[in-house]
Order: structure tokens, then C-alpha cells, then sequence
């Protein structure tokens, strides 16, 4: 018998973050944070207080109105930084050292400063980016078991923080040129040591996996890949993103036994933005969220590309009557393009961007000749190319493998279902279908922050009932992203033992540190470089 | 110090291919589920396919099998594959075996 010796193997492991998973200043003067929870007073002081709460009595929410109106200003100057997006105004926090973040240490690639690990939130990532710091040995002997040739002699791992305010297409080539020089500093060390490098591992959450298809497919760095491990990436998007433009991010379930827990995510829902004022403010200019939105290819949970419907749009006490006693079918969209036919609808109430909320600061030193919403439309145009683009360029990786949360009792946004509640119609309403198309800016209702739940939020008007409210949430996923997102995938493309729904779920933002996502991260490193052929 | 002629070393390397064929040809066969039929057809494929894929570098046993089983699967030779051709352009590559596996995926997905 003629034996082998092991061969010694580098695998740089490269973590790209979520949106808002990435700390943020501005490129201008880099002293200036504008994103970075991990400083909860920071936080709490530049958008916990800038939330447009109100204490105490408001007639006629009058004080809400004002309040909300001036928070979203302050956001989004702080975000956007000016009237309209501009992609050079923010960049990631890089390469600094953090108190907060675990002392990972190698003798030849240094610490977690030297390895970017400031670029991304300690408190969402620092419990993976250790995990996987330390499961190097683990790792390096389960692999032997299926492929004893292989000796994992390094892993460093990295993190890939980017400016998530831009489109995924401009983050993607920022990520591209960092995917190039580290496994380019890869490969020459392997090569000093005359041993092989495959190319990096790139782990995504969320966000960050749209990011890296976009760096492997378009901007060239599939070759310095060896695989891609995504989770809860909303591959087509996610219809909760569309429902945040109209009423906020999701009020977190609050539970008796664990307050704490309660306490720090109604914390974390009101930096977020409980109005849709407040995320249009922001979203609305930013295509890098804009690219969340359900695309062409959408489908829910239940495989129907018509994932939106308005049911008795006329909201009249004859439509409900119609809708008790017969089949009749509600408004179902989009036929094929949500982008003309739901977005960017300006003439319609169920459109993404309220034009009304996108300049709370007023347009005053806007070209008069430019509306609101065209400035919308041109960030939104964009996202759909994105689309477009990626799809076209391949799509995936060639070595893809991906995980999301196939749970029903994380209820989740799989579609939209807009109702109307109005037990005398419209009555002292002008009852016409003309309505769907009105203005219903001071109509919009949101729930009690401590009392209330999501199911509160509401367009009101009129004298009894609701006009339009979004139904509850009922589909499998992570609360965040449905089960559809991920599981929608082309067999072609991911092949079906790629991809893994864990039918005991988890929430989206801290599914990295979920036992089960990280058991399954690491099982599927040690897959992948089990399957490495060695020269 | 025990030093081998070169003749020595070819007939050691002759007698560790034979037995790697006789191994991989038997697991092929269990594979494609013909152990018991005696079917001299089968056992030429999988020589010839063994053969073929010899030719391409440090081919693993498992890397072997797959491409022998595409083969079968696509009812062809494996030099007229794609993955045959594709292994032929790249060469040496890490991603090799991972991507035989996903190919031979679809395959049987369909077959």
C-alpha cells in the first residue's frame, strides 16, 4: 500500500455582517459615529431619544405628529446625512481596537483589531466571530475523519463590516477588494509555506448574503472563494421590509418571564423606528434597504408569486357584504413586477414610500421642478437592477450553502394582507375606489409602546372601525425573514443537501448565536473542507 | 535502509492501482446496483471510465466514483461529460470534489 502524508491547509474564514450589523462613521471626519450599538447610551441618545414618543396626554395627536416629523429629521441626517442619498457619506469603523471585543490572538494574523473585527457589532457577532476563533482544532479533526489528507494547519478569521446604507451592488465591490487581499495575504502565506490555500469560507448573515453574491457573481471574487455559508439571508426579500414602510419595525412579543429580555428589545424596537415615517425617512433613500423588498421572483411561504392583496378596496358596507356571501376576489399583486405595480404605485396607498414622509425636513433647497417620490423612484430603480444584476451574473455561488428558520411559532411576514375593519363601511367617508388612491398620511395609527401589540398599527379614519390594517403575521421563518426566502431556491443553482430549514427556529438578528445555527455552520465547515480535493 | 529499483517501484505502483480499481469497480457496482448481474457491459464502463478519470490529477476514490456515476447516469462515456471537460480545463482545483457532488445531485435527483 502507498500512503500519503497530510497535506497543511489555510482556509481564511471571512464573516460578512447583516444590514445594521455594520458599524458606521463618516468618511469625512471619521471622529463623527453615526451607527454603533454597541454603545447602548450612544444609541439611546441619538435614536432612542429621536423616536418620536410622546409622554403623556396628546389631543388630537398633535404632539405625536410634531414629534415624529422632527425625530425623522434628526435620523436622517444622521443616516443620510443630507436631502438625498449619498453613498460616500458613511463608511465602516475598521481595523480599531474595541473593548468589547473578545482578545482573539495568532501568532502570525494578530488580534480581532488587525482582523477587522471593529467593522461589525460586537454585541450581534462577537459570539460567532469567538466561536469560530476557537473551534479550529474541533474542526480540524472532524475533517480528517472524511478526509485524513487534510490537515488544517490555519483559520483566520476575519470580519467584513461595509457601509449598508448603499446599494448592495456598491457593497459588494467594497467586499470584492477586501475578499481579494485577505485571501491574496491567504495564498502567499501558503505559499511561503509551500501548502495550499482553497480560498476563504465566507459566512453571511442576513443582508451580507445579498452583499457577497454580489461580490462573487459581479465584481469578480468567486475565484478567491471557496464556498459560501448563508443564513437567514432574504434571498428574494422579505415582506416585512415592505410592511416597515408603512408601519415601523415589529413590535417585539413581550413576555412575563423574561423582562429583561423584553425590556432590552422594546429598547432595541424603538432605536429601530416603531413609525412608518421614521423607516420611510431613512429607507426610502437608501437602496441597500430598498434591495430587502420582495423582488420579481418573491413567492410566500405557500409558493404564491401574488404575495400582496387588498381585500375590499372600496371599504364600503356593500364590498364587506360582498366578501361575506360570495368568492369575490381581492386586489392580488403584483402579476409580475412589484416594483411598477406595488412600489412604485405613488397614486396608490398600498405604494412602499409615503411621499410625505420622505422629506421631513422639507424640500425647500430641492429643485422645485423634482418630486419626492421621483427621488424614491430612482433609489428604487436601482434595487430592481440590483436584482436583475446578480441573477444574470450566476446568481450563486458555486459552492453555496444556506440555513434559515422553517418555524411557525416565529411568525413571520411571508405575505401581505391588507383589511379593512369598518362595521358601517365608510360611512362619513366618501365612499369610492378613488380612496385607495388617497393621501392617508395623518390616518396612520401605531400602537401603545408598552400595552399595545403590532396588531394595533392601522390606518383610521372616518367615524367608527379600521380603514386598512396589514394582517397579522403568521408564516414560518424568524420573525423576519419566511421560510419561502430561503427555501426558494433554484435545485439548479443550491442543490436541496445544501440547504437546511431548522424547523426549531430562531429570531432573526441573533441567529448566529443560536446553538443550532453555529452546530450547523461549523458541521458545514467541516463538510466543506472534508470535500476539499488536494493536489 | 531499505531502497527499491525503479522497476520495483513500478510494480508496486502497477499492484496499488489494480487493487484500487478491483475496490472502486465493486462499489460502483454496488452503487449502480448491478453487483449481482454479471454483466460484462458494466464492468467495461467502469474500466474505461477508471481509466479516463486516472487521467485527471490526484483523483481521489470518491472524486472516481462520481464521475463514473454522472457517466452512468447520463448514459455516456466520461470523456464526453461536461464535468469530465470542466475537471480537464481547471485541472488542479479545490473545488473538484464538492462540485462532482452537487452535479451528481441533480442528477439523480432527475434519474
Amino acid at each position: 500500500m502507498i500512503a500519503s502524508c497530510p497535506s497543511d491547509v489555510i482556509v481564511p474564514i471571512i464573516f460578512v455582517p447583516g444590514i445594521m450589523g455594520s458599524r458606521l462613521h463618516t468618511k469625512s471626519s471619521p471622529d463623527e459615529v453615526i451607527w454603533d450599538p454597541d454603545d447602548i447610551m450612544f444609541m439611546l441618545r441619538k435614536y432612542g431619544w429621536n423616536a418620536g414618543s410622546v409622554v403623556g396626554p396628546d389631543l388630537f395627536r398633535m404632539r405625536e405628529k410634531a414629534n415624529v416629523r422632527q425625530a425623522a429629521m434628526t435620523r436622517k441626517e444622521l443616516l443620510i446625512g443630507g436631502a438625498s442619498f449619498n453613498k460616500d457619506y458613511l463608511e465602516p469603523i475598521t481595523f480599531q481596537t474595541s473593548t468589547t471585543q473578545s482578545m482573539a490572538l495568532d501568532p502570525y494574523w494578530g488580534d480581532a483589531a488587525k482582523r477587522n473585527w471593529s467593522s461589525v457589532v460586537s454585541s450581534s457577532y462577537g459570539n460567532i466571530l469567538t466561536y469560530l476563533e476557537t473551534q479550529k482544532l474541533k474542526i480540524s479533526q472532524e475533517i480528517k475523519k472524511n478526509n485524513p489528507q487534510f490537515n488544517l494547519l490555519e483559520m483566520p478569521v476575519w470580519a467584513l463590516g461595509y457601509n449598508w446604507s448603499a446599494s448592495n451592488y456598491d457593497s459588494g465591490r467594497y467586499a470584492a477588494e477586501k475578499i481579494k487581499d485577505w485571501v491574496g495575504q491567504a495564498k502567499q502565506r501558503a505559499a511561503e509555506l509551500g501548502i495550499q490555500c482553497p480560498g476563504a469560507i465566507v459566512l453571511t448573515h442576513s443582508m451580507g448574503g445579498l452583499v457577497t453574491r454580489s461580490a462573487a457573481m459581479i465584481h469578480g471574487a468567486a475565484s478567491d472563494i471557496f464556498a459560501v455559508i448563508h443564513t437567514v439571508m432574504p434571498t428574494d426579500g422579505a415582506a416585512a421590509a415592505y410592511k416597515r414602510f408603512h408601519f415601523g419595525f415589529e413590535n417585539p412579543d413581550a413576555s412575563l418571564f423574561s423582562p429583561i429580555k423584553g425590556v432590552k428589545d422594546h429598547g432595541g424596537y424603538v432605536v429601530l423606528g416603531r413609525q412608518g415615517a421614521l423607516v420611510t425617512a431613512i429607507l426610502g433613500h437608501m437602496p441597500g434597504g430598498q434591495e430587502l423588498l420582495p423582488n420579481k421572483r418573491y413567492k410566500d411561504n405557500n409558493g404564491n408569486s401574488k404575495w400582496l392583496t387588498i381585500h375590499n378596496p372600496e371599504r364600503n358596507l356593500i364590498g364587506h357584504l360582498r366578501d361575506w356571501v360570495s368568492d369575490v376576489q381581492p386586489l392580488e399583486l403584483p402579476d409580475s413586477n412589484p416594483y411598477t405595480e406595488i412600489y412604485r404605485r405613488e397614486d396608490r396607498m398600498y405604494r412602499a414610500a409615503n411621499p410625505e414622509w420622505l422629506f421631513p425636513e422639507g424640500m425647500e433647497n430641492l429643485s422645485p421642478n423634482k418630486p419626492a417620490f421621483d427621488y424614491f423612484t430612482e433609489s428604487n430603480e436601482d434595487a430592481e437592477m440590483f436584482h436583475e444584476c446578480v441573477i444574470s451574473a450566476g446568481d450563486f455561488h458555486e459552492v453555496t450553502y444556506l440555513c434559515y428558520s422553517d418555524d411557525t411559532a416565529f411568525r413571520t411576514y411571508d405575505r401581505i394582507d391588507w383589511k379593512t375593519d369598518k362595521p358601517l363601511g365608510s360611512w362619513g367617508r366618501r365612499i369610492t375606489e378613488e380612496n385607495v388612491a388617497a393621501d392617508r398620511t395623518d390616518d396612520y395609527r401605531r400602537e401603545h409602546l408598552v400595552w399595545g401589540d403590532e396588531e394595533d398599527k392601522e390606518i383610521s379614519g372616518g367615524l367608527f372601525g379600521v380603514d386598512f390594517r396589514i394582517d397579522s403575521p403568521g408564516g414560518a421563518g424568524d420573525k423576519t425573514v419566511p421560510a419561502s426566502a430561503g427555501r426558494y431556491v433554484d435545485p439548479n443553482k443550491v442543490p436541496p443537501s445544501r440547504r437546511k430549514g431548522h424547523t426549531s427556529g430562531y429570531e432573526h438578528e441573533p441567529a448566529l448565536s443560536d446553538s443550532n445555527v453555529q452546530s450547523w455552520v461549523k458541521d458545514t465547515i467541516v463538510e466543506v473542507l472534508g470535500e476539499c480535493s488536494l493536489y | 535502509m531499505l531502497v527499491l529499483s525503479d522497476q520495483e517501484m513500478t510494480a508496486l505502483r502497477d499492484l496499488s492501482l489494480r487493487q484500487r480499481r478491483k475496490k472502486l469497480k465493486q462499489l460502483f457496482l454496488n452503487q449502480i446496483n448491478k453487483v449481482n448481474q454479471e454483466e460484462d457491459e458494466f464492468i467495461e464502463f467502469f474500466d474505461r471510465s477508471f481509466d479516463a478519470a486516472m487521467n485527471l490529477p490526484s483523483m481521489n476514490d470518491k472524486e472516481i466514483l462520481r464521475l463514473c456515476r454522472i457517466a452512468y447516469y447520463k448514459q455516456t462515456e466520461v470523456i464526453s461529460t461536461d464535468e469530465y471537460e470542466r475537471c480537464q480545463q481547471e485541472q488542479t482545483w479545490s473545488g473538484r470534489s464538492l462540485y462532482l457532488c452537487a452535479s451528481l445531485e441533480r442528477l439523480a435527483d432527475v434519474v
